[in-house]
């Protein structure tokens, strides 16, 4: 985790940073969505570059898809509420969460140029689809925004229907340029590992708390937010501050947060 | 497209420090969450476009209605149907019950969010974004990310340059984002990604190099052009707006300005 | 004079090169020394400049880094950039790049903070920078609404205010426009002559404007001195010069090729009019013929604006004719990267016509074009991005659905006539700009265009590979009978290879002639920024006429004996 702090004390890093930001707000304006449900769910370009960025730039892309979202999408689109911490948060995890488990789990590249590579870079994909729309709906809801079931379904459409389609085809064409450029992120921050040279029994168990905190979570906190097994859980009546939706999120929230401490 | 929201006139609200406006900014967001009672939410409301009249910035809010409007239709519409208690049925249809408080909650949560989206606004219109930056910096956010944050400002308008001359390119040799398919426009517009990518890569591959060479050092400490000092009116500022802080929430303890007590 | 920079017997091999980029360089910079830098294209002009200013080695990796440097008294190995830069600083090519600061203020004063400098002394020193570059009243503006002109002086200003001795110019004039270039070379005179510097290397490819400020040229060749010495001893090296494909001064041409000996050679127009060169038959000189052929693109009245009252053209009539080669000029802003863009279909015309063999276009996308009109952008990068060259040869034959067979035809056919077989399986990515730009072209040209349309075509090229490239587009308008509209700053390209120029200001078509009467109107050109070659502006002066190649004046001269 500690290289997420690191990563400022070199200046490629930063450029880098400002690369994966810049290029999400630019593309995140210059692409109309194409849309499924118009008005409410669609497919935004800009969504292919958060786990194709992450496993290139690494921590630099995590900060730089979290800032490229909210200047591009908040600020310069008016819409800076309590919402954008979630959001900020969020945006976080898309650029975290796909090189962090490759770094500790696959020893195969994520060049997208095999079938094992790409089948890894759909299960990094749905991971951080499923994280930051659990994250940022789970917020929406407890902040009183808007409520968590569609906030979800609309997220996690728009972060894994685009990656998980076009990304490879990304990926293929920029993977080498970026490595021969010496971009990398493991080639400017030193002893650092792009690919596990072991994988480790603690990182083995991380990831598998991780999927279910987030791909798990989501099933069930949808679930909940549909009304299924609320009686079952919480008793016919029991009223928190918040709802049962927000205790069940928190606690898939806390599996992945051991999961990811766990990946180190 | 408007790359820099900041207006220039002279008004009370301009001459503020910004932190004492990023201070009144996440009070603002306090005071909306607070209340989740119309009236109350509208009180909120008015006291944010107040201050957009004091600042003499009223008119430049026009950018943000349409995506304004959007988010708070989602809201109304979709509020009633997650808030399934209450006491008065304005409508029901078997299993889906529609409740006069679950409405009145959704208009609460319109006008809370409308507030909140102009409350940053105002900041943005007031503060230039180099003012932010330094009040970051001063607040003890780390001065890379300071930097890189608006070095992201600085970069886009650039970069969005490029794009359009990419896509002006790509379309000239039948690659368009806006024919065919989904897949098609899909594959199209993962195409069109790549050279933009690439050549902002190209592009900020100096910025390390002229960063260094302009005697940057990420670690080092250093000095700023821009100083910013705390007035009276400032710390005047700051006073009223906690003192209506505190009020606020003495208000909602005692049960004032509510329609679901267990929501925040 | 004290001396400021010395090198000696510099070698740099980068990270997982297989030459060295430099070979044993020793060079001594003095007070007082203007140094042009010349070589062709991976000489090791940018490596040594980044050697003086202490980039290379500290911040790019090189396997290898002997002898030793010495830059107004420090050995710029043991310190940091940071502190190198501070004696000599580097103005670097793209200038977007090194500007990365949100106002014009705080870019100048970025220096400054990084020395810890006190906030009045900060103040001081950014107005003071700001003069010296001729910025003032534009310190709150914002970096990316300056035009390229001003963003190179910010440029220059950013690095005056660390206070440096030595000022480098690694090919900073290469993206402006005429009237950015004379502007920033403009500067660079009065800091010397006011001693804010005490030297400057540049690095130019424009010999004649580099013989007007140098007092030394330095000249490379796979990272070695060839050359040493005064410009006027290094400059009139002719035949050397061309075959390092570098353009010496054209009249410093024209009196070698009339066999003047080199020491009696001019290097700019008013020396080369104190001399008399012989007898001129002005009758010999060839008229260019008259576009009679058919009409391939016609524009009637057309009108465009991005935002509402904002005419960017403003009523254009242009008609172009098989065969021609036109020349589109003026300044940056002029509306030309607009009106390409309505040619090619991506823009539509507010009000207008526009009609392609007879078609009426108007309202049809690029779509309609393809096949038709093959368009090449100044930057390479917007275009290529395949994996290889081949397959980026391929990719507009095969979204035109061409079966397998005739894509491989085309794409051998045409790497064959762009004179890039032997890249086809490289990653277009790595290759140099020259060599890009190229495969843009090539990749166009798979589409088989009957117009060929060209947006700055050769920006960023040295000379020689301006003259390759455009002789292989000439190529391509003699043997195919290829239309070409180009869009162009350099003057050289619009005297050598085009027929016909139009030139645009503020929206509007203001002359449509052909090129040689275009160059008889040189106050017109001086108006709008546009410098001509010299050898248009010598023999206009000289002889009244203008001779738009050095090749076209020797021919018609009849040299006294």
């Amino acid at each position: 985790m500690k290289e997420v702090v690191e990563m400022w004390k070199y200046s490629k890093m930063i450029a880098g940073f400002v690369l994966a930001a810049a290029v999400y707000a630019v593309v995140l304006w210059v692409f109309a969505p194409l849309w499924i449900i118009p008005g409410v769910t669609g497919i935004r370009i800009a969504n292919i570059l958060p786990p194709v960025f992450s496993l290139l730039f690494g921590p630099a892309a995590a900060w730089g898809i979290a800032v490229g979202n909210l200047i591009g999408y908040d600020i310069l689109g008016g819409a800076l509420t309590i919402g954008s911490i979630g959001g900020f948060i969020g945006n976080f995890l898309l650029g975290f969460m796909p090189y962090k488990i490759w770094h500790r789990m696959f020893k195969e590249p994520p060049h997208c140029r095999s079938i094992s590579s790409i089948l890894k870079f759909e299960f990094v994909t749905l991971i951080h689809a499923a994280i930051c729309a659990h994250v940022i709906s789970l917020w929406c809801e407890a902040v009183g925004f808007v409520p968590y079931t569609p906030l979800a379904f609309i997220i996690f459409t728009n972060d894994f229907i685009a990656p998980a389609i076009a990304g490879p085809i990304l990926m293929t064409l920029i993977y080498d340029r970026v490595r021969r450029a010496g971009w990398l992120w493991t080639d400017v921050m030193k002893g650092y590992e792009y690919t596990p040279s072991e994988v480790k029994k603690r990182w083995m168990l991380g990831t598998i708390l991780v999927t279910i905190g987030s791909i798990v979570g989501l099933i069930a906190t949808v679930g909940v937010g549909l009304g299924l097994g609320q009686p079952l859980f919480f008793g016919p009546g029991l009223k928190f501050i918040g709802t049962p939706l927000v205790v069940t999120g928190l606690v898939f929230l806390i599996v992945w947060a051991v999961g990811v401490a766990l990946l180190g | 497209m408007r790359f820099v929201l900041y207006v220039d006139v002279n008004s009370m609200i301009h001459r503020l420090d910004p932190r004492a406006k990023l201070y009144w900014v996440l009070c603002v967001f306090i005071w909306s969450m607070t209340f989740n009672h119309p009236i109350y939410a509208g009180m909120v409301l008015g006291i944010v476009l107040m201050t957009l009249i004091l600042a003499k910035v009223i008119k430049e809010i026009k950018f943000a209605v349409t995506p304004l409007a959007i988010l708070i239709t989602m809201c109304i519409t979709l509020w009633p149907l997650f808030r399934r208690e209450g006491t008065i049925i304005l409508f029901g249809l078997g299993f889906l019950k529609i409740y006069q408080e679950a409405v009145l909650y959704a208009i609460a949560v319109g006008l809370r969010l409308t507030a909140m989206v102009l409350a940053g606004i105002a900041l943005l219109l007031t503060t230039r974004i180099e003012e932010l930056e330094a009040a970051l910096v001063r607040l003890k956010l780390p001065y890379p990310m300071a930097f890189g944050i608006s070095a992201v400002f600085r970069f886009i308008p650039t970069l969005m340059g490029d794009a359009y001359m990419v896509i002006a390119a790509q379309r000239a040799r039948g690659v368009d984002p806006l024919k065919g398919s989904l897949l098609t426009k899909m594959r199209n517009s993962a195409i069109i990604v790549a050279p933009i990518f690439m050549t902002s890569m190209r592009r900020l591959s100096t910025l390390p190099l002229a960063m260094e060479s302009r005697g940057y050092i990420p670690t080092a400490s250093r000095t700023y052009f821009i100083q910013l000092r705390m007035r009276a009116t400032d710390y005047l500022y700051m006073v009223i707006t906690t003192l209506l802080t505190i009020v606020f929430i003495l208000m909602r303890l005692s049960g004032i300005g509510v329609v679901y007590p267990h929501y925040i | 004079m004290s001396t400021l920079i010395e090198l000696e017997d510099v070698w740099v091999r980068y990270r997982m090169a297989k030459d060295y980029a430099l070979r044993g360089i020793s060079l001594v910079i003095k007070e007082g020394d203007v140094v042009g830098i010349i070589g062709p294209t991976g000489a090791g002009k940018s490596t040594l400049a980044k050697v003086m200013c202490g980039i290379v080695p500290n911040l790019e990796p090189c396997d290898e880094f002997k002898g030793h440097v010495m830059v107004c008294g420090l050995d710029a190995r043991d310190v940091p950039t940071g502190i190198v830069s501070r004696r000599c600083a580097m103005v670097f090519q793209d200038y977007e790049a090194q500007l990365f600061r949100t106002t014009v203020e705080l870019e100048v004063a970025f220096g400054p903070e990084n020395l810890e400098l006190d906030p009045s002394e900060i103040k001081r020193r950014v107005e003071w920078s700001l003069r010296l570059a001729g910025l003032r009243g534009l310190e709150r503006k914002y970096t990316h609404t300056l035009s390229g002109g001003q963003k190179q002086r910010l440029a220059i200003a950013s690095v005056l205010s660390l206070r440096p001795e030595v000022l480098i110019l690694d090919e900073a004039t290469s993206d402006l426009d005429p009237r950015g270039k004379i502007e920033l070379f403009q500067v660079v005179e009065e800091l010397l002559r006011h001693r804010v510097i005490k030297a400057a290397v540049i690095i130019d490819h424009h010999l004649d404007r580099l013989a007007r400020l140098a007092n030394r040229i330095v000249v490379l060749k796979d990272g070695e001195i060839i050359e040493d010495g005064p410009p006027r001893k290094v400059l009139t090296k002719v035949e050397l010069l061309k075959e390092l494909k570098l353009e010496p001064p054209q009249v410093t041409e024209l009196f070698h090729r009339l066999g003047w000996p080199e020491e009696k050679l001019p290097l700019t127009v008013d020396e080369a009019l104190n001399k008399r060169i012989g007898n001129v038959k002005t009758t010999s000189r060839t008229s260019v013929k008259e576009a009679t052929t058919k009409l391939v693109l016609k524009l009637k009245d057309v009108w465009f604006h991005y935002l509402p009252g904002e005419w960017v053209l403003k009523g254009i009539n242009l008609k172009v004719h098989e065969g021609e080669v036109l020349g589109i000029i003026g300044q940056n802003g002029s509306g030309k990267t607009t009106l390409a863009n309505i040619i090619m279909g991506i823009l539509r015309p507010i009000r207008g016509k526009v009609t392609l063999f007879n078609r009426d276009v108007t309202n049809q996308g690029p779509a309609a074009r393809i096949g038709i009109i093959g368009y090449v952008l100044q930057n390479p990068d917007y275009q290529i991005f395949n994996r290889t060259v081949y397959e980026e040869l391929a990719f507009a034959p095969k979204y035109m659905g061409l079966p397998p067979e005739e894509i491989d035809r085309r794409v051998r056919n045409i790497a064959r006539l762009v004179g890039i077989e032997h890249l086809l399986n490289e990653d277009p990515f790595f290759l140099n700009k020259a060599d890009r730009q190229r495969v843009a072209v090539a990749s166009v040209l798979t589409m088989y265009p009957k117009i060929l349309l060209l947006d700055e075509p050769t920006t960023g090229l040295t000379p020689g590979e301006t003259r390759d490239l455009m002789d292989l587009i000439m190529k391509l308008n003699k043997e195919l009978g290829m239309t070409v509209i180009a869009i162009t700053h350099d003057m050289n390209v619009v005297a050598r290879y085009c027929t016909r120029v139009v030139l645009m200001r503020e929206g509007r078509i203001i002359v449509d002639t052909d090129t040689r009467s275009l160059f008889t109107k040189l106050d017109l050109l001086r108006e709008n920024y546009i410098e001509p070659p010299q050898i248009i502006e010598y023999s206009v002066r000289a002889l009244g006429v203008p001779y738009l190649t050095v090749e076209e004046l020797v021919k018609s001269i009849e040299v006294i004996e």
